[in-house]
Parts: structure tokens; sequence; C-alpha cells
């Protein structure tokens, strides 16, 4: 068969029968995957909120509170209050912005947290999924009070290591721990005893993001040292 | 010589992609970072190739020439779509790291190249034998560029640890150390094949 002559009735028709039958196919695999595909963000988010708290087991989630962009899912084991899974971010990683999880017990101490989404280079920022939770000098965040600990790195005087060569990527998670623990500390709901806790760490925590004003400045300069 | 076997061995090494066509550079360099990604982005451009190759090969007495260039991408496009919605909801962990990179297949010039060049020529078994040869090339190079730089960058190959990341040289992790180790094995091959 010869190949078809190149006149405007030909070509419009190819072009439009490839288009249609294309769509088609594109709409039909659309729909198919829909339901996996969310099912599997769903899932992520679901794993992430249990694995950061402190017990696994039995765990139920109050509805999510939402400060700012912040989401804070108070944790429950029957009707026992232990703490919180919250979804946090910072707009300014090394390469925009990325989200974790974090988890609270109910004094506030950090119990795990968990990478959801991020763009950090690889070898580098990117490193912060293992990082922070690896017992190597003074970069574990893990068992830290974000109340009694400068969360703030080394380099900038705080009590945490920054990743090697990372110290961007370093800071923004430090401020996305210190979003998430504002948003759990302000809550409407407080446990009797651990409300005062909660209470005297949002005061503090007000006194350090006064501090932090004029270093937020500062870590633009250096930008380049990643 | 025998027609269909040359075809399927031509992209190994003659005609690589990736070391004797030079083509495709970006995901190339981009994706290499561990042995895995290399790996998982030639085969799913792999997939892409041969799908687009049969298909532009059945189509290629219908379309008239002035169009034909229009009517490739879009049927590219298809196949490349549907990777990256399957890898969506089946391969969540691969999605997140190749995300970016899947939907550039369509513009990776050995798929559109191949469909130029062979299948818009040639039958259809020739232009499937045609797209897993040069599918498998580009994988190939792809594996084994990836593990070189994940060796020497993590001290990991295929995510198992080999020596400690300590001596790890992070340049291979990052864009530099794509450059130089392609060349060296871009080297290699030339040496090889003469």
């Amino acid at each position: 068969m010869k190949r078809l002559e190149s006149n405007l009735q030909n070509m419009v028709l190819s072009l439009t029968l490839v288009a249609l039958v294309t769509a088609a196919l594109l709409g039909g695999m659309y729909v198919l995957t829909e339901e996996p595909i969310r099912l599997s963000k769903e899932n992520k988010q679901v794993q992430a909120k249990v694995e950061v708290l402190p017990v696994q087991e039995g765990v139920t989630f109050a509805e999510a509170e939402d400060h700012d962009g912040v989401k804070v899912y108070r944790a429950y084991v029957g009707d026992e209050f232990i703490g919180a899974a919250v979804e946090t971010f910072d707009p300014n990683g090394f390469n925009g912005r990325f989200s974790l999880m974090i988890g609270f017990d109910k004094e506030g101490v950090i119990t795990g947290y968990k990478v959801l989404e991020q763009n950090e280079t690889p070898g580098l920022g990117a490193n912060m999924v293992e990082w922070f939770r690896t017992d190597k000098g003074k970069q574990n965040v893990i068992g830290l009070d974000p109340v009694k600990t400068n969360m703030t790195v080394s380099k900038d005087g705080g009590d945490v290591d920054a990743i090697t060569a990372a110290t961007i990527t370093s800071r923004a998670f430090l401020r996305a721990i210190d979003r998430a623990y504002k948003a759990y500390a302000d809550q409407p709901k407080v446990e009797a005893q651990s409300g005062a806790t909660a209470l005297s760490g949002a005061t503090v925590l007000e006194e350090k993001a006064e501090a932090e004003v004029v270093e937020e400045v500062e870590p633009e300069k250096v930008e380049s040292n990643e | 010589m025998n027609k269909p076997l040359e075809v399927l061995t031509n992209g190994f090494i003659k005609e690589n992609p990736t070391f004797g066509l030079v083509l495709g550079m970006c995901p190339t360099l981009a994706t290499t970072t561990s042995a895995i990604n290399g790996m998982s982005m030639g085969l799913a451009t792999l997939f892409v190739l041969v799908c687009s190759n049969v298909v532009i090969s059945l189509l290629r007495n219908l379309i008239p020439d002035k169009v034909h260039i229009p009517a490739y991408i879009v049927v590219i496009a298809t196949f490349v779509t549907m990777v990256q919605l399957t890898m969506q909801a089946y391969l969540p962990a691969l999605y997140e790291t190749l995300g970016l990179f899947i939907p550039l297949i369509v513009v990776n010039c050995i798929v559109l190249g191949r469909a130029e060049a062979f299948a818009a020529k040639n039958g259809v078994g020739l232009s499937a034998l045609d797209g897993i040869g040069m599918g498998l090339g580009f994988t190939i190079a792809l594996t084994i560029l990836g593990c070189i730089r994940e060796l020497l960058g993590t001290g990991c190959a295929f995510g198992l640890h080999i020596y400690s990341d300590v001596y790890g040289m992070l340049l291979f992790v990052l864009a530099p150390g794509a450059f130089i180790a392609l060349a060296y094995l871009m080297a290699l091959v030339n040496k090889l094949r003469k």
C-alpha cells in the first residue's frame, strides 16, 4: 500500500482519528488508575501518621485541625490522649517546598518523623530522610523536647547537627518541626496535666520565634554553601 | 546475514542509543543516580519504544507525510502517559524519584528517532524487534551508569552496601559525576567497537 497523499482532507482525517483514538485510550486509562492512585496516596499518609507515634497499635485519630496549612491529628488509644501526628512543611527547602509528618507524645517530645514529599538534592539535602533519626553526634532529633532544646543547627548556636553540606535543608527541616510544634502546642482541648506544659511551651516558642526573625534574614546570604 | 537478529542486536553496542547515537542525554544524566533508578527509567523507555514502534509501523501508510511528526508525537505521548499513570498507581515510591522525568520520555530523541528512522519504513515485526533492541541497549547503558555512580557515590549497588558510605564520593551522585562517568564509559565503548 502506498502512503496516503498529503492533501488537506487526508491530513485532517488522519490527525483527527489519531487524536480521537488516543484520547479515548487515555480516558480509559485514567478511569482505571484513578482509584489506585488515590488509595496509594492516602495509604502513605495514613501509614506515616501511625509510624511516627510512640504507640502503633489501636490508635485512633481525632478530626484534623488545620493551623495555617499544618495539619494536627491528635491520637488516642481508647480514650487516652497519647500525642499527635502533625503534617508540616517548609516552603524554603533548598529546592522548594517539602512536607513531613512529625510525631509528638503528650509531653511534646518528638517521637518520630517521616518525609512525605521532598525534592532536595540527592546525596545532600535528600539525606534528611534518614539523617535526623540516626544516632550520631547531635543529629538525632527523636526524643528531643522542642521546649527544652534549642532546635536550630549547631552552626547557628543550636543543639542539632546539620546535614553535612546541606545547611539550608537542615534549617528548613528544623523550621518545619518548629511550625509543627507550634501547631501542636496551640491546642483547644487539652488534657489537664499536659495543658500546663503545652502552654508554657507556647510562650517559650513565641520568644524563640521573635529571636528567629533576625536569623531568617541571614541564611539567604549564605545559601550558596550547600 | 540474519536480518531480524541484526535489527535486534543493533541497539546493544553498534548503535547503542546512549554510547553510540548519543541520544536521550537528559534522562540519562538525570535519572542515573542509582542503579535501580537508571534501570527503571530504561524499562519505562523500553516499553514506550516498543509500543510506539509497533503502532507507528502499523499506521505508517495511513498518515500523510506532512503531518507525520504531530501524529507520531501524539502516539508516543499516549504511551508515556499510560506508563506514568500505571507507575503512579502501582509503584508510588518509584514514581516519586522518577516522576519528573517520565513525561520527558515523550521528547526523548530515541523514541521519535526510532519512529522516524525505522518504524516509518519497516514492517511491524522488525519495528518491534528494533524497539526491543534499542530499549534494551538504553536500559543496559542506564543501569551500568547508575551502578557506577551509586557504587562510587554511596558505596551501594542496587541498594546493597558494598563498602561504607563514608568513603563515597558525593560528586558521583551529583550532576558532574554523571558527565564524568558517561565520558569514561563512552570512551570504553568506542575502544571496544574498534
